[in-house]
């Protein structure tokens, strides 16, 4: 391997989880968007997302399946698990985010986070055998049977990992439209900013509440069977560190903004494949400097990235 | 007249808190799940109760308000009884001593915090950390250079309000959000940093921190056939009524009445000419100081410590522990400890349900309450200061 390829692998390790962080960030950008809560649990969402996921690949037994009716069986089970963890994700927020949310912001942060606590160990009592880590297969290896991976400028691409690339480009491309050109996006785009005012112009503002944790659970789940994908092995408290670095990632990038959201996201990546690559024990180091970065960044650019800038002077 | 019912108010006090005292002892010592499933109820009950029978609950709390150092003094003098007392109910409860010293522990990191949090509006995220810095210093200290107790625990509390120093420039350029993102990934870069110096034992942590010896007098030594523990429970009982009284006057002292006002409103307070950052900056040392005081408490009495003793989920817990307490609110924070550290070991006896129904008690406790058990409600002022705002105005 020459030194560029080896650059160019680091990068795209880079991508791999910053499309992952990125989808999470998002999530917490949306929900602070919209109820100005921070959601503990969507680290667990995400968690839920994965074995969701496992589970239908499992019932569907679309490992047994070949050809047109495997990638049928591929598709049918990213979007089911999506739309199931979306649903989740709208029970979660009628039945404690949104009750908690007209309190103090701190109180819907403990409330979310108990619930956090309350999905991760609800996984780990009642799945069978939840406290060890499962095994997530690998699914595209098996439509390309002989090849393990393809080599591309002397870098290694596994299947799973294009397969990650591409619905993670194709999703944020969808989110980016959805937003921006329709009407929807535009009603959340106003609640966003106004609530309030929102309201008073005929939004139907707790509609707005359900769709946006819809869209951002769903994004989380989708983060969540890439990761399974990723590392090929899932368990029950992997949503802790993912809700940090989600929750990192969203600020770097300003609260309440979606684009600050992905770039932080994959900042957040970045900085935790170089470290690795780059620096001498940097595995045990990374995201020791991968919090160092955010707490510079957040010194020079104390809102974020792209977040507004708050003028306040007496 | 007025003696007499002066007389019966202070006996009401005494009746209520000593059977809140042995209400509170059989619920600890009676080994059955059938114990918190009573607590729940006869707490929902006086919940229900005094919601329907307002103004007779009034009546029966007025006193406690009227003669609060009286209040006070009593509850403090059943505590100091405990370690007698409890015993002579059932011999072996060691356990339940450590506990409570545990939750001693406890309450003084959340008072440090709520201080910063509560009365000041600065989210820290870091709390698990400070008190490991205290308990590091406080560990290596002793190990290394053989000093005593007497000397570390200070210096330790030294060593965390200087850590918190580190963080001068994000404290005074960043807030909110932004500000509690910067102490999390603080907190995570110190436990990451001690999993991996190898000097300070890595992951391994610290062992055989020589326990408390003050002029001679060893901690492991058993009064009077009392547990060696009992010396601790009382060296926390002890620091933590200093704590709280710290806290305490800091409250009704303009130190707290200026960081009210910049927790309520920081621009206002600009303008008031109030130094905003360095006040802070005061506060987070100050409040980092008492945690790093109780981490070296811990250090010295379990005797062995390791970084995942201070892992994020620890700050979460402390964090949790401020908000349910009502902010702000030292009686609340000293409940709501209680609650969320004595409970779970209570619930250790549903062994794998344990940690699930923690969570959903939290949910339920915050929908229920959701500004906390004790909410922070305006601060009173007693007549004389009134008489000498009316005399300033004028």
């Amino acid at each position: 391997m020459t030194s560029a390829s080896i650059f160019l692998q680091i990068i795209f390790n880079g991508i791999m989880l910053g499309i992952q962080y990125s989808l999470v960030a998002v999530g917490f950008s949306l929900f602070f968007g919209v109820l100005d809560v921070i959601n503990f649990a969507h680290g667990d969402i995400f968690m839920l997302g994965a074995f969701v996921s496992l589970i239908l690949i499992n019932v569907t037994g679309m490992l047994t399946a070949s050809g047109a009716t495997y990638v049928f069986l591929l598709i049918l089970v990213i979007i089911l698990s999506m739309i199931i963890v979306g649903g989740l994700g709208v029970f979660f927020e009628r039945i404690v985010v949104k009750p908690v949310s007209k309190g103090p912001t701190l109180m819907s942060l403990v409330a979310t986070l108990g619930l956090g606590i309350a999905i991760r160990e609800a996984v780990r009592l009642f799945y069978p055998r939840g406290s060890e880590t499962k095994r997530f297969p690998e699914l595209l290896v098996k439509l390309f049977p002989g090849k393990e991976a393809i080599e591309f400028k002397g870098i290694i691409l596994r299947y799973d990992n294009l397969l990650i690339l591409a619905v993670g480009v194709i999703v944020v491309i969808l989110l980016a439209l959805y937003i921006n050109k329709t009407k929807m996006g535009l009603t959340i785009r106003a609640v966003a900013q106004d609530a309030e005012a929102a309201s008073m112009m005929g939004v139907n503002k707790n509609l707005i509440i359900d769709v946006t944790f819809f869209i951002g659970s769903a994004l989380a789940a989708l983060a969540g069977f890439m990761n399974g994908l990723y590392y090929n092995s899932i368990i029950f408290d992997m949503g802790a560190m993912a809700g940090i670095v989600g929750f990192s990632a969203a600020v770097i990038g300003g609260l309440g903004n979606i684009y600050g959201a992905i770039v932080g996201g994959f900042l957040f990546a970045m900085v935790e494949s170089l470290s690795a690559a780059l620096i001498p024990k940097g595995s045990e180091y990374m995201t020791v400097i991968a919090f160092a970065v955010v707490i510079l960044f957040l010194i020079f650019r104390p809102s974020g990235i792209l977040g507004e800038r708050a003028y306040e002077r007496v | 007249m007025k003696k007499e019912n002066k007389f019966l108010d202070c006996i009401k006090i005494i009746l209520v808190e000593v059977v809140a005292f042995f209400l509170f002892l059989f619920f600890l010592k009676v080994e059955s799940i059938w114990t918190v499933i009573v607590a729940i109820l006869l707490v929902a009950l006086i919940y229900f109760l005094s919601k329907i029978y307002k103004e007779k609950f009034q009546a029966l709390l007025e006193p406690f308000s009227k003669y609060q150092n009286f209040a006070i003094g009593v509850l403090f003098i059943l505590l100091v009884l405990y370690p007698i007392i409890s015993p002579l109910m059932i011999v072996h409860s060691t356990y339940w001593t450590l506990i409570l010293i545990q939750t001693g522990i406890y309450i003084m990191i959340a008072l440090g915090l709520n201080f910063q949090l509560g009365s000041t509006g600065m989210m820290n995220l870091a709390t698990a950390a400070f008190y490991g810095i205290g308990a590091y210093t406080a560990g290596l200290l002793a190990l290394k250079l053989g000093w005593s107790a007497l000397i570390t625990i200070p210096l330790a509390g030294l060593a965390a309000a200087f850590a918190g120093l580190l963080l001068v420039i994000p404290i005074y350029k960043t807030k909110g959000h932004y500000l509690a993102l910067v102490t999390l990934a603080f907190g995570f870069m110190l436990v990451l940093a001690a999993d991996n110096i190898e000097i300070i034992g890595g992951p391994q942590g610290l062992k055989n921190i020589p326990p408390v010896n003050i002029f001679g007098y060893s901690f492991l030594t058993n009064i009077g056939g009392l547990h060696f523990y009992t010396n601790y429970y009382y060296l926390v009982l002890a620091l933590l009524g200093i704590t709280i009284l710290v806290f305490a006057r800091l409250f009704n002292s303009w130190v707290g009445l200026t960081s009210a006002y910049i927790r309520d409103d920081e621009l206002a307070a600009k303008g008031c000419g109030i130094n905003t950052n360095f006040r802070k900056l005061i506060v987070f040392v100050v409040g980092n100081f008492f945690m790093g005081v109780a981490g070296a408490l811990y250090a010295h009495m379990i005797g062995f410590i390791s970084p995942p003793n201070f892992q994020f989920a620890q700050s979460l817990l402390i964090v949790a522990i401020v908000i349910i307490g009502g902010m702000d609110n030292i009686l609340g924070v000293i409940i709501a400890s209680i609650l969320l550290v004595v409970f779970p070991e209570k619930l250790r006896v549903v062994t794998e349900y344990r940690i699930f129904l923690y969570g959903i008690l939290l949910v339920v406790t915050l929908i229920l309450r959701p500004r906390g058990i004790l909410p922070f409600g305006p601060r009173k002022y007693d007549s004389s200061i009134l008489k000498f705002a009316r005399k300033g105005g004028s």
